[in-house]
């Protein structure tokens, strides 16, 4: 099944609207007060992973680059390469089988973890490209890593609170429509 | 006739992340090759305006957040006693640093009278609205921008010693970059040998100071200073301490870490040299033009700013109050 067969199950655009919207003001107002020894959770990226877990490519990929040039203007790195980063990796992820993000909540967190440290990954090589003055493999220890284990314990719980919501609201729907059909 | 379904027209998801990225590297390229007045420099000093009082309400709600943190770092003691002490233990740290320029001074200079005070700067308080937004830059950003007469490379400095410089400055913010970030550099000398360096910051939040050759005589607890060498920075502001000395043979230079005098987490408010840019080298040119004299020159600099410190700091509190 690919990611164009399963658009019925695609999230509306209210979602990605919103939830951008959500991302960005926890990245300026939540994200600098909660670091641990430096790092920092990017819920910019978080929510791109999950948006494209639930949209198509463009969306994906769209959104990807609009939040990843917001968290340009609202951070010290170079603008532009996050927008860049979050395109291609948007893209990436509605490119994949939507069937890998509905098994058990465990697969869904190691999809999380393995598509945080992708993004933090890129990231890194991106500033690395553009001259960043860093030891890239003390940086990955020391940035990626953990950065992208916190992205995915926040991703996940917004995962499981949307899972959550998603169940509740289509068994309201056949609730509805099983007392239409009595 | 059979109706068919309204294609949606869309542009393929492959050309369209094309344009995306080819997009990103076009602002990249911009961004690099623009000055700070350039188009997308404004729109983003712009967007730091715009979201600096969300940032003063992040700082808001996260002071139980943080109050909290300290509670459990401190569950075993009384809350209050652990942190006075903390803070009077960096104070006297600091001062003793202070005292021993102020005796080395007097052992260097006893004959050269009429010592006058190297530093004149003017100074503003601030406080601190939030830290940085992502994990690759060490920055703070501080309440107080343009309008209060700040600007690009301003040193920064606590109550115990320098923090940072002034990286970009919006009307109302600014954002400082710390010198514990691997960006920074501050030429610095070792207290107990005058040996000077550069002092780097790392991605783990430890100093390092380089180019200390394998000569000198180093010892952990030994002070870290400003040099004032460059003209960046006034001479004799407390950097923080060593921790460690390694050497080996086939190094050329020692490997020298550094705590830094003030933990990142620790400082609310903050001092901001004004003094113009000319003057600030001036001062730190006379401070070490007088050959040894600068040092002492720049202990009463450093005490003089620290005094200052204080009124400063209560007006800047009190106008972030407001």
């Amino acid at each position: 099944m690919s990611s164009m067969e399963t658009r019925e199950t695609e999230m509306r655009p209210s979602f990605t609207v919103v939830g951008s919207l959500i991302a960005f003001l926890l990245q300026v107002i939540i994200a600098p007060n909660i670091a641990i020894l430096g790092v920092v959770p990017n819920f910019i990226l978080g929510f791109v992973i999950l948006n494209a877990m639930s949209c198509n490519r463009v969306r994906s990929s769209l959104t990807g680059f609009i939040l990843g040039l917001l968290y340009g203007f609202i951070s010290q790195g170079p603008l532009g390469a996050m927008s860049l980063v979050l395109a291609i990796l948007g893209y990436g992820i509605s490119s994949l089988n939507k069937e890998l993000f509905s098994g058990s909540w465990q697969m869904q967190a190691l999809f999380l973890l393995i598509a945080a440290f992708a993004g933090e990954l890129l990231n890194a090589v991106c500033l690395s490209i553009l001259g960043y003055d860093s030891d890239f493999r003390h940086s990955v220890g020391m940035r990626v890593v953990p950065a992208a284990l916190y992205d995915a314990v926040f991703g996940l719980i917004v995962f499981l609170l949307m899972r959550r919501f998603s169940a509740a609201r289509k068994k309201k729907g056949s609730d509805i429509l099983k007392g239409k059909l009595d | 006739m059979a109706l068919t379904p309204k294609k949606q027209r869309q542009l393929p998801g492959g050309i369209l992340l094309l344009i995306l990225c080819l997009l990103s590297v076009v602002i990249l390229s911009v961004w690099a090759n623009e000055g700070t007045a350039g188009p997308l420099h404004q729109v983003k000093s712009g967007v730091e305006t715009v979201v600096t009082p969300l940032r003063v309400a992040g700082s808001v709600v996260a002071a139980p957040l943080n109050a909290a943190n300290n509670l459990s770092e401190n569950v075993t003691t009384d809350s209050k006693t652990a942190e006075e002490l903390r803070r009077q233990n960096e104070e006297l740290q600091s001062q003793l640093i202070r005292m021993e320029e102020y005796r080395q001074e007097n052992e260097r200079l006893s004959k050269l009278l009429e010592l006058k005070e190297a530093y004149n700067l003017e100074s503003v308080g601030a406080r601190v609205i939030t830290t940085s937004t992502d994990s690759w830059n060490r920055v703070i950003t501080i309440n107080k921008g343009s309008i209060a007469g700040l600007s690009v490379g301003m040193p920064v400095m606590s109550a115990n010693g320098l923090i940072g410089q002034i990286e970009s400055v919006n009307p109302y913010s600014s954002v400082v970059r710390l010198i514990v970030d691997e960006e920074s550099g501050v030429a610095a000398f070792l207290q107990s040998s005058r040996a000077e360096g550069v002092l780097s910051g790392s991605v783990d939040g430890i100093l390092h100071l380089n180019f200390i050759s394998l000569d000198v005589s180093v010892e952990p607890g030994d002070a870290v200073i400003t040099s004032g060498a460059g003209g960046i920075y006034p001479k004799g502001i407390p950097l923080g301490e060593v921790i460690t000395v390694e050497t080996s043979p086939s190094d050329v230079y020692q490997r020298i870490t550094v705590r830094p005098v003030t933990r990142v987490s620790a400082f609310e408010e903050v001092l901001v040299l004004v003094g113009s840019e000319a003057e600030i080298v001036a001062s730190g040119t006379s401070a070490g033009g007088s050959g040894s004299g600068g040092t002492g020159a720049s202990g009463s600099g450093s005490e003089e700013a620290a005094s200052t410190s204080e009124e400063e700091q209560a007006s800047g509190a009190a106008g972030a109050d407001e």
